[in-house]
């Protein structure tokens, strides 16, 4: 009660100077709002598009023959696969159906493609291995690497193919979105730390006087600091509480926008405000910094006490 | 009640503030501290309300040791005494019953203590009329009497008062003192700072004589 007063008459004593922090503050933390959701929405986007990696090996031929002709070995070459962790599903797919997928494929461009029933297939029968996990981090690219490699070594399989450079690239701007995120954040909060600090700065500044006299009566440095530390701390809390709003004012605008112009790709449900954990995450952080602005500037703030050595007679 | 044997106090460049200060000053007396500008009376006072530290010599004040004393202690032995200063000090902004109420407020005292107690204290100096005021509306003797209010509602063992009639007139002055005079009768051991020795010499109270840092006279 008492420190809610105590922010109060900060407020009413330099509204212009509380308002330009929390001004910056609230731009500070809708970045980071705005990076979070970004960061959360292409993740999503990304995963999605991740879902579909999948590993395909292509099976030798046996004395001019299909694998598929010596049943036995096929099975045990799924089998081993599906051994493999992180592996959901092997399907088979035959010379066949891999020549009908591609008269289907291509039909619109070469249509007699569709009619010659005696167009012999010149793609090899292949097992397309699907994954779990899905493809969403460096980690999960390394093991699709070391698991084709292992796959390839299999006796049986010819060649395996798992989209090599797109899923490199793929992994790449992962990698760089969510350091250069990280980066970023980083940055703003050391930003918003000297801007609560200099707020505190100046409200010590001008409450000196109280300070003296409060040591003077013999209040305790955690009194004493306790009103700046709240004050940090709420400053921060209602600057992140306001970033909030602006971003889920924004991610409407976005998902607005989204399906107006771009609703033939589908991507309007991959646009989503932050959820209610990670908005509890910002608030949290946005408190925290508040706090620790305020802390860096008042834990020197009852100093008075010059305690150095005494030498004794 | 304060202690002080051999006590030194030098500031950077060879400044000495104190030499070889030894004086004691027991329970219940009223002591008048007497010396020319920088004779260094403002320092012993920071030593004894703990703002400086010795640079060597044994201090002690209300059963503190202050050249052991941790800095979390300090507030602790500020609690016990009182300290009045020339220009009042009191918050402007803040109502009379607000400023006396402090020690109480950072004592943790309930309310209605502190209510009953701050009405008793500015009784006392006759300010009880004027709980609600605001520093910046009352005389200088007015706020001295308040900032003598906040020095003694929490009934420290020591008052001690740097120059506390240095800014009133005569008359004002008398009233302050006879304020304090009546502090000492209730058990209170006063110790006063002050250039003004008519007051003192009319008070037949013990002066100690500052000169240079150093005590001539009265420890």
């Amino acid at each position: 009660m008492k420190y809610w007063q105590e922010f109060l008459r900060t407020w009413a004593q330099q509204p212009a100077m509380q308002i330009a922090t929390l001004s910056v503050l609230v731009g500070t933390f809708t970045v980071i709002a705005v990076f979070l959701g970004l960061q959360q929405n292409l993740n999503s986007l990304l995963t999605r598009w991740g879902e579909s990696v999948q590993i395909t090996a292509y099976l030798e031929e046996v004395q001019g023959a299909d694998l598929e002709a010596t049943g036995l070995q096929l099975e045990e070459l799924i089998g081993v696969i599906q051994e493999e962790k992180g592996v959901e599903r092997v399907d088979y797919v035959s010379k066949e159906v891999a020549v009908q997928r591609f008269q289907e494929q291509m039909g619109t461009y070469a249509p007699s493609l569709f009619t010659d029933s005696d167009l012999e297939s010149p793609l090899p029968a292949s097992l397309e291995i699907l994954l779990s996990p899905r493809l969403a981090s460096r980690e999960h690219f390394d093991y699709l690497v070391s698991l084709a490699e292992r796959i390839a070594q299999l006796a049986g399989v010819e060649e395996v193919s798992y989209g090599q450079g797109w899923v490199e690239n793929y992994a790449s701007v992962l990698d760089f979105f969510k350091s250069s995120t990280a980066a970023l954040v980083v940055l703003l909060l050391a930003g918003s730390l000297l801007v609560v600090g200099n707020s505190i700065r100046t409200s010590i500044d001008q409450r000196r006087e109280e300070i003296e006299i409060l040591e003077l009566v013999g209040a305790t440095p955690a009194m004493i600091r306790g009103p700046y530390l709240f004050e940090g701390a709420m400053m921060g809390l209602l600057a992140g509480w306001i970033a909030l709003g602006i971003c889920a004012l924004l991610a409407q605008w976005q998902i607005h926008l989204v399906s107006q112009h771009l609703g033939m790709l589908g991507l309007g449900g991959s646009i989503q405000h932050l959820g209610f954990v990670q908005s509890l995450g910002l608030l949290a952080l946005a408190m925290s910094f508040g706090l620790l602005g305020s802390y860096f500037c008042v834990r020197r703030i009852s100093s008075s006490w010059n305690h150095s050595p005494v030498r004794e007679f | 009640m304060i202690q002080f044997s051999h006590v030194y106090k030098t500031y950077p460049g060879d400044i000495h503030a104190l030499r070889d200060v030894s004086l004691t000053i027991d329970k219940g007396e009223f002591v008048f501290l007497t010396g020319p500008s920088g004779a260094g009376k403002s320092t012993l006072f920071k030593l004894i309300s703990a703002y400086e530290q010795a640079t060597s010599g044994r201090a002690q004040v209300a059963g503190f040791d202050l050249n052991h004393i941790k800095a979390a202690q300090v507030p602790y032995l500020r609690r016990r005494i009182g300290v009045v200063y020339q220009d009042f000090r009191l918050l402007k902004k803040r109502s009379v019953f607000d400023n006396v109420a402090l020690p109480l407020v950072v004592r943790g005292e309930r309310p209605s203590y502190i209510e009953r107690r701050v009405q008793d204290v500015l009784d006392q100096v006759s300010l009880g009329f004027k709980l609600k005021a605001l520093p910046e509306q009352m005389s200088g003797g007015e706020q001295q009497r308040v900032a003598i209010a906040r020095a003694l509602v929490h009934q420290p063992e020591v008052l001690i008062a740097d120059e506390p009639t240095g800014n009133l007139d005569p008359v004002l002055s008398r009233e302050i003192l006879s304020l304090l005079d009546g502090v000492n009768a209730q058990g209170t051991t006063v110790f006063v700072a002050t250039h003004d020795h008519d007051m003192v010499k009319k008070s037949g109270r013990r002066v100690v004589d500052l000169d240079r840092g150093a005590v001539v006279g009265g420890a």
